[in-house]
């Protein structure tokens, strides 16, 4: 039995690419520890799912406080510490081999009867059927099961093609965290029998992680202080749990960041191998993990904000929208906008391992339910240093461009809408055609131009408003929609209808008629 | 019009051949009572129909190949057309020539190779103007220029002299030499000459209010927090 011999402190499984000056040898695939030991050697992971690799960065981050000590405040300055460790270049190998000494049997990825897998749960395959599992092309997204329909690529479930270890890991990851919500396999527990599971802390969500020049740096400008209470004898991994949580009692409540980022897992999992070759995976069990309550969600790598009903929501994802847009969400305490958005709580603090931080956006558009659309995965260039600190003059610049960026945008939306609707003859005609068209015109463009204009921002503070020239910024991003505009519903324009109608709703383009008369034009 | 240098361009050469011969007519209509009587007595008549303008539109039919029956046609159409102009337009060729700078001032830039075009003069008849009289209703130059935009040649050549007589009549200055260049080309680009009469047309209809909010638009954007 090969079983218990795949250990993921040791096994090749996390991709990676290599610095240029990182000493040989470079594979192209390390474990926990070799990645741990050369992380000041890595430039980045080389994931190409954004829902595993945002995962697996929480996994790290966790992996990175604990051996570093910095899971919590005490003792001393917890951001000096941090900086001693940023000096000294590297993990500290002492605390890597501690750890992986203390808790290498958790890492196991198969342990059978009754032993501690490594974030899955060996008790399923007494409660779950073992004729009726979930299967593999289940564990991976990208995969259709079931009845889905087949885009990409041909599965059958009664043949699948059997994952890598390494690739049925990270799938395991994005189901602890981007699960989604309703009917999973059935677990019997006590007797009961349920088949409902609630999503995983992360759904629908997009996360912005700094990013450095190395994967070393990545990971300490992804800690946040911990809270002078925690204690990291409490704040557990649910790998560094005694017992296995009870499916029966309420969640328990993560108690600190190590807890807050690993074990607020809604799903319980297990992965079974494949006897002939010991590498791959042959089947999965996937359920529910809590029948009672739901672990509260927060994270400190998302935008909060405040939906009309009060309620506070992380920003979602949606794989049309750039992440410039965002960009003044993440720079400024307080952005501007009725939806109240606060930026991710990792950035108060990221800046101060690096002035050169890239902020990385990672998410999976997706809904609550079963739906899975489309991966979100992009990156910024050098923007940390445009912090308030270091140049104030800059974000109101950045966040009025990026208001103009987003407020023609918008503008075109409606335009083209209103130009279809009375095209149409019909108010409630639905211009969504038009729109994505308009859309797929505009923001491509618009995007080009905002980063353009950012490069040629003043950050040292001595001009006025960084440099940024508001009008000159208008015209740009009037002249990306009006030709949008035009492009779009140039088809219709040989008919009297259509030339009228176009003509009428491009008013909107320029904010429609105002309802004063601008009769304080100096006010 | 005026930049002789750059005859390299088709374009232009052709639009300056137009131009010489519209302002050629509109002279001799001006200069000489018995050519504009003969010019105008072709007005919606077929080519084999107008002996008597021959004389003056033969010499101007483009010689280098044989001009297809279209073409011809509608040289001999603008002609008739302007020919047929109120008496008024043609005594005073003071006021022809302000009619003429009219017609260009308005129009913000046109670009050297076309005139304006026939829907910025509908959308002309119906801005009230200084120095006129009446005014077209709205919906009249609505149905009018539609009407124009979906006819065939012929019927665009049954059609247009009642429509740019209409609009001669009110006042309404009309580049001949474009619409002379749209009349030869309407065989086989009607739809994109259609496209451009009806957008002029509802573009310059709707120019003040845009141009409102296009003002209204750049203060906020320059001086967000007083107009907020």
């Amino acid at each position: 039995m090969p079983a218990s011999t795949y250990n993921l402190f040791d096994e090749p499984w996390i991709p990676v690419r290599w610095t240029h000056a990182a000493p040989l040898p470079h594979p192209e695939r390390v474990g926990l520890r070799d990645l741990l030991l050369r992380s000041g050697d890595i430039a980045t992971l080389t994931i190409a799912d954004p829902p595993a690799h945002s995962a697996l960065l929480r996994i790290l981050y966790a992996l990175t406080a604990r051996v570093t000590g910095l899971d919590e405040s005490g003792p001393g300055d917890w951001g000096e510490r941090r900086l001693n460790i940023l000096d000294a270049g590297q993990l500290p190998p002492e605390g890597i081999t501690a750890y992986a000494g203390r808790y290498r049997q958790r890492f196991f990825l198969y342990d059978r009867d009754g032993g501690r897998p490594w974030m899955q749960d060996a008790r399923l395959t007494g409660q779950c059927d073992g004729g009726n599992t979930a299967g593999v092309n289940k564990l991976i997204v990208t995969r259709p099961a079931g009845n889905a329909h087949a885009w990409f690529r041909h599965g059958s479930d009664a043949r699948p093609d059997l994952p890598s270890a390494a690739e049925a890991v990270l799938s395991l990851l994005v189901w602890h965290y981007y699960g989604p919500s309703g009917r999973c396999s059935a677990r019997e527990v006590n007797g009961v029998k349920t088949a409902s599971a609630t999503a995983g802390p992360l759904r629908t969500a997009l996360s912005y992680h700094p990013e450095g020049d190395t994967l070393f740096e990545t990971l300490l400008a992804g800690l946040v202080p911990p809270e002078v209470t925690v204690r990291r004898s409490f704040d557990l991994c649910p790998w560094e749990r005694e017992e296995l949580p009870d499916p029966e009692a309420a969640p328990p409540l993560p108690c600190g960041p190590c807890s807050r980022l690993t074990a607020c897992s809604q799903h319980a999992l297990l992965l079974v191998p494949d006897e002939n070759s010991p590498g791959l995976v042959r089947d999965a069990y996937i359920t529910w993990a809590y029948r009672t309550g739901r672990i509260p969600r927060d994270d400190n790598y998302l935008i909060w904000q405040i939906s009309q009903q009060g309620n506070r929501y992380p920003r979602p994802a949606d794989s049309r929208r750039a992440l410039w847009r965002d960009l003044d969400a993440l720079l400024l305490h307080e952005p501007p906008g009725t939806a109240q958005p606060q930026r991710p709580k990792v950035f108060d603090y990221a800046s101060e391992v690096s002035e050169d931080l890239r902020v990385r956006a990672l998410g999976f558009e997706q809904e609550g339910q079963a739906k899975d659309t489309q991966f979100v995965d992009a990156d910024t260039p050098p923007v940390m240093g445009f912090t308030e600190q270091k140049a104030p003059a800059t974000a109101p610049a950045v966040g009025r461009m990026r208001q103009l960026g987003e407020m023609y945008g918008r503008r075109l939306e409606r335009a083209v809408k209103r130009a279809w609707a009375e095209y149409m003859n019909d108010p409630k005609a639905n211009g969504d055609t038009w729109a994505a068209e308009a859309a797929a015109r505009y923001w491509p463009g618009a995007e080009a131009e905002f980063w353009d204009r950012f490069r040629h921002l003043d950050n040292t503070g001595h001009t006025l408003g960084a440099g940024f020239d508001p009008a000159a910024a208008r015209t740009a991003f009037l002249r990306l929609a009006t030709d949008a505009y035009d492009t779009v519903t140039a088809s219709v324009t040989r008919t009297q209808r259509g030339a009228k109608a176009v003509a009428h709703a491009r008013i909107d383009l320029y904010g429609g008629v105002r309802k004063k008369a601008t009769s304080t034009p100096a006010a | 019009m005026t930049t002789q240098s750059v005859t390299e361009n088709p374009t232009t050469a052709r639009r300056q051949r137009l131009v010489a011969y519209t302002c050629w007519i509109e002279q001799i209509c001006r200069d000489d009572p018995g050519a504009r009587t003969a010019l105008r007595s072709g007005l919606r008549r077929t080519l084999d129909d107008v002996p008597r303008m021959h004389r003056f539109v033969a010499p101007w039919l483009p010689h280098d190949r044989q001009a297809p029956e279209s073409e011809q046609r509608a040289y001999y159409a603008v002609a008739a057309m302007i020919a047929a102009q109120p008496r008024t337009t043609h005594t005073s060729p003071e006021a022809a020539l302000e009619a003429d700078g009219a017609s260009q001032s308005p129009q913000p830039a046109p670009a050297p190779p076309y005139g304006t075009s026939l829907g910025l003069a509908f959308a002309l008849a119906v801005t009230a103007s200084p120095g006129r009289e009446r005014e077209m209703r709205e919906s009249t130059a609505e149905s009018r220029l539609n009407l124009l935009t979906r006819q065939s040649a012929n019927g665009l050549h049954r059609h247009l002299p009642a429509a740019v007589g209409y609009l001669r009549e009110l006042g309404v200055p009309i580049d001949w030499a474009q619409l002379l260049a749209d009349l030869i080309a309407w065989p086989l680009h009607s739809g994109r000459i259609s496209r451009r009469w009806l957008q002029d047309y509802y573009r310059q209809r709707s120019q003040t209010l845009h141009e409102q909010a296009d003002r209204a638009d750049q203060d906020e954007t320059e001086h967000p927090s007083t107009s907020a």
